[in-house]
Formats: structure tokens, C-alpha cells, sequence
């Protein structure tokens, strides 16, 4: 393989190696919310899964070149497209099952025994308190509008400014106001105080 | 509701607070899966990386242009030609060999020939030394041949060298 050498230094293989160490460094830093913001908005964990590492493939393939600080909002970006198009699978996909005569209920549906087995190790009472107002975190969440959802994640989850959200989002930075601002009053309403 | 100075509230700083808990509570098998589509996604980019380095990328690109509507043109000129070409019957291999050849392969191939040179009694030659011997004399000698017609040789003779 040919390569762009100055005298001794391979400078196509040393900034190859560090933009590869750089694009790790940012993948792993940003999947796991990733994850979390793909699963809140499918509410379901492989297609969640599968959203996020269709996002990660499409960033490495067509924008692994740009500099380091775009890739997050470009992530969030394609994460979002690939949700939507998810999104719009399951709707087709519900509406064909709906007008099968002889449907029976999905294997997904039935809950996992092992994962319902009671556990020996008897849960704290604080944690029992996070664990029940995450989960009415999630409910109140998944009933919001995808767009606010979007803009409350990236804002709270992520931590994103509101440049760079509009910029995930592809909209401008009024619409990302209005849209989180939207969302806090919706879960202000839904969640009251929360005493964590 | 208390803002700090960010702006922000108690209930965003709260809502923060269990949504990074519910980060910390993803399970083993969600990061095993993350973990491996993240090493798939660094080998994408580094398999990438190898085809586009900037020399190469370059005179890629700058060549694309032109040689693909070129490249195009020349394979559809050549499957146009081939489909309207009219084709002529092939012949056999070793057809257009060289006819004395297939002469010389003709009489070797005729036994009646070779019969005839073989008898060694040479009356056929013979008789057709006469018929020429005969053409050749002025007329009314009267000569005759060996079978055939000499009458009407004669007699054609005759008429000839009255005339």
C-alpha cells in the first residue's frame, strides 16, 4: 500500500492510527446514552441495539474523515434517521399483522422467566425508589412527541448545547427550545416533584 | 423552583440525575453487543481509510469524470456492434486448404484411373494416339481408328475440307 511518507514517518499511518483512536474513544463514549435514547424512543432493547450500531457504521463509513467535534451531532443525527425508519417499518409491519385473520400473540411479548425470577438479593429501599421513578421516567418519556423526546434526551441525557442539538435535529435552535421547554412542562405535569 | 446558574431547575437537575442512573443500569449483554459493534464500526473506518488515502482519493476523483462516461460509450458501441454485426456462415476449418491439394486427393482416390495405368497392355493409349494422328491427316485417306465413330470423324473431316 503506498503511503505519504516524510523521511522516516509514515504520516498517512500515524494520523490514520490516531483518528482511529479518536473515533473509538468518541464511539465509546457516546453508546451507552445512544442506546438508551434509541430504546426510549423503539421500546424495544435489539432493535435499540441495532439502530445504534447502524449509526456507528454509517458515521465510520461516511464521516469517520470529519473533524471530531461534528461527529456528535452527526451521530445523533443518523441515530435519529435510522429511529424514524424503524419507526415507520413497525408501523407498516403492525398494520399488515392487523388484517392477518389468524394472528397469534409475539414470543416478545411473553415476559422471560429468568428475568422474572425473584431475586435472593432483597433491593435497598433506595433503589427500589430510582427504579420506580425511572420507570415512570420512561412511561411519561415514551408518551412524549418523538421531536420533543429527541430535544429533551440530547439536551439532558447527552448534554448537548442547543447548537448542536439543532444541529442532531435538523432544525433550528427556536425549534429546540421550544420543543425541550415543551417536553419539561408535559413532564413536570405527568412526574410532579421528583425525590430522588 | 430553584435555578442554578445555568438556568437550570431542581426538576431538570433531578430528571438528569435518574436518566444518567438508568445509563449506569444497562445490562452486560447490551454493552457486549455495543462493545462489538463498535470494533465493527472501527474496522469499517480503517478498511476505508486504506482506499482513500489522499493520492490516491485525488486522482480518483478527478479522473471519475471522465472516464466513466467514456468507459460507458466505448461498451455500449461494442455490445451494439457485436448484436447488428451481420454474421457471414462460418466455414469449415480447414476448408479454404488449397485445391490442388483436393485434386491431387481425387485421383489417388479413383481406382478406375489407377486400373487403367496398371493394366500395362496401353491400348487405351493406343487408341486415343490414333484418333489424334487421325484429326491431324489432310482427307480421304481413309484412315480408321480404333472403336468410337471413325465414319462420322470421316465424314466431319470431309465436310470440314470442302468447305
Amino acid at each position: 500500500m503506498p503511503a505519504v511518507t516524510h523521511g522516516d514517518v509514515d504520516l498517512s499511518d500515524s494520523s490514520s492510527n490516531a483518528r482511529s483512536g479518536a473515533l473509538s474513544q468518541f464511539l465509546a463514549s457516546v453508546e451507552v446514552r445512544a442506546f438508551k435514547i434509541a430504546q426510549t424512543a423503539l421500546r424495544h432493547e435489539d432493535d435499540a441495539l441495532d439502530a445504534v450500531q447502524d449509526a456507528m457504521l454509517q458515521l465510520a463509513r461516511a464521516y469517520s474523515d470529519r473533524p471530531p467535534e461534528e461527529w456528535k451531532p452527526l451521530f445523533y443525527r443518523i441515530l435519529e434517521n435510522r429511529i424514524r425508519d424503524m419507526q415507520r417499518r413497525r408501523t407498516v409491519r403492525n398494520r399488515v399483522i392487523s388484517w392477518l385473520p389468524f394472528r397469534s400473540e409475539s414470543d416478545e411479548d411473553e415476559p422471560d422467566p429468568i428475568a422474572e425470577a425473584a431475586s435472593e438479593d432483597p433491593l435497598p429501599m433506595r433503589r427500589l425508589e430510582i427504579a420506580e421513578a425511572m420507570g415512570a421516567l420512561e412511561k411519561a418519556l415514551g408518551a412524549l412527541p418523538r421531536r420533543q423526546q429527541q430535544a429533551f434526551l440530547l439536551r439532558t441525557l447527552e448534554g448537548l448545547d442547543v447548537a448542536q442539538t439543532a444541529r442532531a435535529m435538523g432544525c433550528s435552535e427556536g425549534s429546540v427550545k421550544t420543543h425541550y421547554f415543551r417536553a419539561l412542562q408535559t413532564l413536570r405535569a405527568q412526574l410532579g416533584e421528583l425525590y430522588v | 423552583m430553584s435555578r442554578d446558574s445555568n438556568g437550570t431547575t431542581d426538576f431538570e437537575r433531578q430528571l438528569h440525575t435518574l436518566l444518567q442512573e438508568s445509563v449506569q443500569r444497562v445490562g452486560g449483554h447490551a454493552r457486549s453487543r455495543l462493545n462489538q459493534a463498535r470494533h465493527a464500526a472501527l474496522a469499517e473506518a480503517a478498511r476505508r481509510s486504506r482506499w482513500h488515502l489522499p493520492l490516491r482519493a485525488a486522482a480518483w476523483l478527478q479522473l471519475r469524470p471522465l472516464w466513466m462516461p467514456a468507459t460507458g460509450a466505448v461498451a455500449a458501441a461494442v455490445l451494439v456492434a457485436f448484436v447488428l454485426w451481420p454474421h457471414a456462415p462460418q466455414a469449415y476449418p480447414g476448408a479454404e486448404a488449397n485445391p490442388t491439394t483436393v485434386e491431387d486427393l481425387d485421383l489417388l482416390a479413383d481406382h478406375e484411373g489407377m486400373d487403367l495405368m496398371q493394366s500395362g497392355d496401353g491400348q487405351f493409349y493406343e487408341w486415343a494416339m490414333a484418333q489424334t494422328n487421325q484429326r491431324g491427316r489432310p482427307a480421304g485417306t481413309g484412315a480408321t481408328g480404333q472403336g468410337g465413330a471413325p465414319g462420322q470423324n470421316a465424314g466431319t473431316d470431309t465436310n470440314q475440307n470442302s468447305g
